[in-house]
C-alpha cells in the first residue's frame, strides 16, 4: 500500500513522516523545508505501508517544482493522508476539499499541532468534522507523538469522501463547515506573540535582526574553537599522533607508501596541517577541523530554523535581494548554502521562473561558502588575525552584491515579489533537535570524508606523476600574472572541484605570503562550486544556465582575484 | 477605500476588492486573501520593502505590489 503524506506547507508533514516511518528527513519551522519527496516504509502491528513525504502545497494547481512534485504523487497514492495545520482550520481545508473533489482517493485528515489550539483559543469539533467530511479525523502533535497511533489504527478506517459533488465555490462550502465545526475565543496575547511583533516592525526589527546575526555568527565560532582546542586537539595529539609517528618509523621516511599515507614530516614530527598525508592531514581536517564547526554551524541553525526566524529574516532583507533580481526567501538557499551548499542548490527549487533560479545559482555558487571552507579559512587566516578572516568574508559579500547587482541589470524579466506565511514562533523540540542535528552531521560524514580521503590521494598522485606541473604551466599567466600567487597554487584549483576544505588547506604547504593567502582563499570560493554542488546545479538549472554560470564565475574569479592583490597591496598587507 | 499600502500598522479593515490577473486571485484566495476577507496590518516597511498582514489567525508576507493591488475598507 502506498500512503501519501499532503498538505499545505509548514503543518509538519516531515514529522509525521518520521514519527510513521522511524525514518529521518529535516523538519523545521519554515514554509518549503522540504522541496523533494521522500520514502519510507511504516509497520506497526499488522499495518504495513510504503509512505511518501511530499512538499506542501496550498492547491492542486502547483506553481514552484516542489508543488509540482507533490501532485503528481498524490496520482500514485492508495491511501492519502492530509496534514491540516489545526490553528488554521479554514485556509488548510480548501486543499481537502480540492483533494476530495478533484482525486477523490481514501483520505484521513490529520489535525497536527492540536496543542498549540488551546493557547490559540480555536476549539474543533473532531467528531462533527468526521461527518461532514465523511473520512476519519485525527488529532495528532506529532513533534511529541501524540495521536500518531490513533493516526495509525485509522489507516484500515480511510475511505472516500462522499463531498465529491459539491455545486458552490469551495471557500462557500468551507464557510459552512467551519461554522458548525469551530469555535474561536479571544485570547490575550502570549509571551512568543509579543516577540513575533517587535520582530517584524520597524525600526527595532533590524536592530534585532543585526543582533541576532551577530550572536549567530559568533556563537558557530566559539563552539567550534572550543571544541577544537579543548577537545579534538588534545585527543589528536595525545593518542592519535603516537600511533601515526610509530607507523611512520616503520614505513621509513621518503618511500612511497611514507609519501601517500603519512607525508612529510616537519623536523621529525608531523604537523597536521602541512603533511599531507591521506592518514595524517586527510583525517584531521574533516575531524579536527571542519567536524567542529559543522556541528556548531547546524546546532545554530537548526535552532533559528525551529523556532521560525528565517521567514522574518526573509522579510527584513527583501528590499535588498529586490536588487539582485530576487525576493527574500532567496535568503533560505543562501543560508543552507552556508552551510553546505547542496541543499542550498536544492532550496532553488523554491523559485518559479528560471531567471531567478539562475540568478540564485549562481550567486550561491560564487559567494557562498560551505561550512567546511570556512573553518578552513578561519584556521588559516586566524593565526595572522581576525581581520584578515573578515577580509574574505567581506571580499565574498561584495561579490554576491554586485554580481547580483549585474545579473538583474542585465538578464531579460522581472524581479518576482515575496508571498509567503509568516510562521508563528515554537520553542524548539529537543530530541527533534538532536535528530535533526545528527542526520546532517552523519551526511556530512557519510558524503565529505570520502571525498577529502580521495582528495588528499589525488594530491599526491597528481603530484607525483607531475601533472599538477602541466596544468601549473598552462594556466601560469593568470595565476602568476593577475593573482601573483606560485603557480603550485593550481593544485588548490584542480582539488578544490572535489573539496572546498581540503583545497584551501593545501595553500598552508606553499608557504604563500599574507596577502597570497588572503587572494588564494577567495578565489577559492569564487571560482567554482564542488564537484557535489556542480551535479546538484546542472539537475536544477539545466546544462545550458550551468555553462552560463560557469563562465561567469571564471571570469569573476579571474577579476576579484587581481583586484583584492592590488588593493591589499595598496593598503600594505 | 484604500490599498493595504496605505493602511497603518495594528489598522483593521475588510477586502473589498483585488486588482490582478486571474493567477494571482487563485494564489491570494489559497492564502486565504480574498473579497470579504477580514484582515490586519502587522507591519509594513518603507521603500518598496514588503508588508506583513494577518488574515484568519495566519500572517502573510507579501511584496508590495501584490500589496497596492488589495482594496480594502478600514474597520
Amino acid at each position: 500500500m502506498k500512503v501519501v503524506l499532503t498538505g499545505n506547507p509548514n503543518v509538519g508533514k516531515s514529522v509525521v513522516f518520521n514519527r510513521l516511518t522511524g525514518a529521518r528527513v529535516i523538519a523545521s519551522n519554515y514554509p518549503g523545508t522540504t522541496v523533494s519527496f521522500a520514502k519510507g516504509k511504516m509497520h506497526f502491528f499488522n499495518i504495513k505501508a510504503e509512505v511518501i513525504d511530499t512538499p506542501g502545497s496550498y492547491s492542486l494547481e502547483p506553481s514552484t517544482k516542489a508543488e509540482q512534485v507533490a501532485i503528481d504523487l498524490i496520482d500514485e497514492a492508495d491511501l492519502v493522508i492530509d496534514v491540516i495545520d489545526a490553528t488554521n482550520l479554514e485556509r488548510n481545508l480548501y486543499l481537502t476539499l480540492e483533494l476530495i473533489r478533484k482525486k477523490n482517493k481514501p483520505l484521513i485528515v490529520v489535525l497536527n499541532m492540536w496543542d498549540e489550539t488551546k493557547h490559540k483559543g480555536v476549539d474543533i469539533d473532531i467528531k462533527k468534522l468526521e461527518d461532514f467530511l465523511g473520512v476519519p479525523v485525527v488529532a495528532t502533535c506529532a513533534l511529541s507523538g501524540e495521536g500518531i497511533k490513533d493516526l495509525v489504527f485509522a489507516i484500515n478506517k480511510a475511505k472516500k469522501s462522499h463531498l465529491k459533488d459539491l455545486k458552490e465555490p469551495l471557500w462557500i462550502e468551507i464557510g459552512k463547515i467551519i461554522e458548525k465545526v469551530q469555535k474561536l475565543t479571544h485570547r490575550h496575547h502570549s509571551f512568543l506573540n509579543v516577540l513575533e511583533e517587535i520582530s517584524i516592525r520597524p525600526p527595532f526589527c533590524f536592530f534585532i535582526a543585526a543582533g541576532i546575526i551577530f550572536l549567530s555568527f559568533s556563537l558557530v565560532r566559539f563552539v567550534g574553537e572550543s571544541l577544537i582546542n579543548y577537545l579534538f586537539d588534545p585527543l589528536f595529539n595525545n593518542f592519535y599522533t603516537p600511533v601515526v609517528m610509530q607507523l611512520s618509523s616503520i614505513l621509513g621516511e621518503g618511500t612511497f607508501l611514507h609519501n601517500l599515507l603519512i607525508g612529510n614530516l616537519l623536523e621529525g614530527s608531523i604537523d597536521y596541517g602541512v603533511s599531507f598525508g591521506v592518514i595524517t592531514t586527510g583525517v584531521y581536517v574533516p575531524l579536527a577541523m571542519v567536524f567542529p564547526y559543522i556541528f556548531s554551524f547546524y546546532l545554530v541553525l537548526g535552532f533559528l530554523e525551529d523556532w521560525g526566524y528565517l521567514p522574518r529574516l526573509a522579510i527584513l532583507g527583501d528590499r535588498v535581494f529586490h536588487k539582485l533580481g530576487l525576493h527574500g526567501y532567496a535568503i533560505v538557499p543562501m543560508i543552507l548554502g552556508l552551510g553546505c551548499n547542496v541543499p542550498g542548490a536544492l532550496a532553488t527549487r523554491l523559485f518559479e521562473e528560471r531567471r531567478e533560479k539562475f540568478i540564485a545559482a549562481t550567486l550561491l555558487a560564487v559567494a557562498v561558502p560551505c561550512m567546511a571552507q570556512t573553518a578552513m579559512i578561519i584556521n588559516l587566516l586566524g593565526r595572522y588575525g581576525g581581520q584578515y578572516i573578515f577580509i574574505v568574508f567581506f571580499s565574498l559579500f561584495l561579490v554576491w552584491f554586485s554580481l547580483g547587482k549585474l545579473m538583474n541589470f542585465f538578464a531579460k524579466g522581472e524581479s518576482p515579489e515575496i508571498l509567503i506565511e509568516v510562521p508563528p514562533y515554537r520553542r524548539p523540540h529537543f530530541t527533534s533537535a538532536a535528530k535533526k542535528i545528527w542526520l546532517r552531521i552523519s551526511s556530512f560524514f557519510k558524503e565529505a570524508i570520502p571525498l577529502v580521503l580521495l582528495g588528499i590521494l589525488v594530491v599526491n598522485l597528481l603530484n607525483f606523476f607531475g601533472i599538477i606541473d602541466f596544468f601549473a604551466n598552462i594556466f601560469s599567466p593568470v595565476i602568476t600574472k593577475i593573482w601573483q600567487l606560485p603557480k603550485e597554487a593550481i593544485g588548490a584549483l584542480v582539488v578544490g572541484f572535489l573539496r572546498k576544505d581540503v583545497a584551501v588547506g593545501m595553500l598552508r604547504p606553499l608557504g604563500l605570503s599574507l596577502r597570497q593567502l588572503i587572494v588564494g582563499a577567495t578565489i577559492l570560493g569564487v571560482y567554482f562550486p564542488c564537484m557535489a554542488t556542480f551535479i546538484v546545479l546542472v539537475k536544477e538549472i539545466g546544462i545550458k544556465d550551468m555553462i552560463k554560470s560557469i563562465l561567469i564565475m571564471l571570469f569573476t574569479a579571474t577579476i576579484v582575484g587581481g583586484l583584492l592583490n592590488y588593493i591589499l597591496k595598496l593598503f600594505g598587507i | 477605500m484604500i490599498s493595504l499600502l496605505q493602511l497603518n500598522p495594528n489598522q483593521a479593515g475588510k477586502i473589498v476588492a483585488i486588482k490582478g490577473g486571474r493567477g494571482l486571485i487563485i494564489r491570494f484566495n489559497n492564502l486565504g486573501i480574498r473579497e470579504g476577507a477580514k484582515i490586519k496590518k502587522v507591519a509594513g516597511y518603507s521603500r518598496g520593502g514588503p508588508v506583513v498582514i494577518s488574515v484568519n489567525g495566519t500572517q502573510l508576507a507579501l511584496g508590495k505590489g501584490m500589496a497596492s493591488k488589495i482594496l480594502v475598507e478600514v474597520q
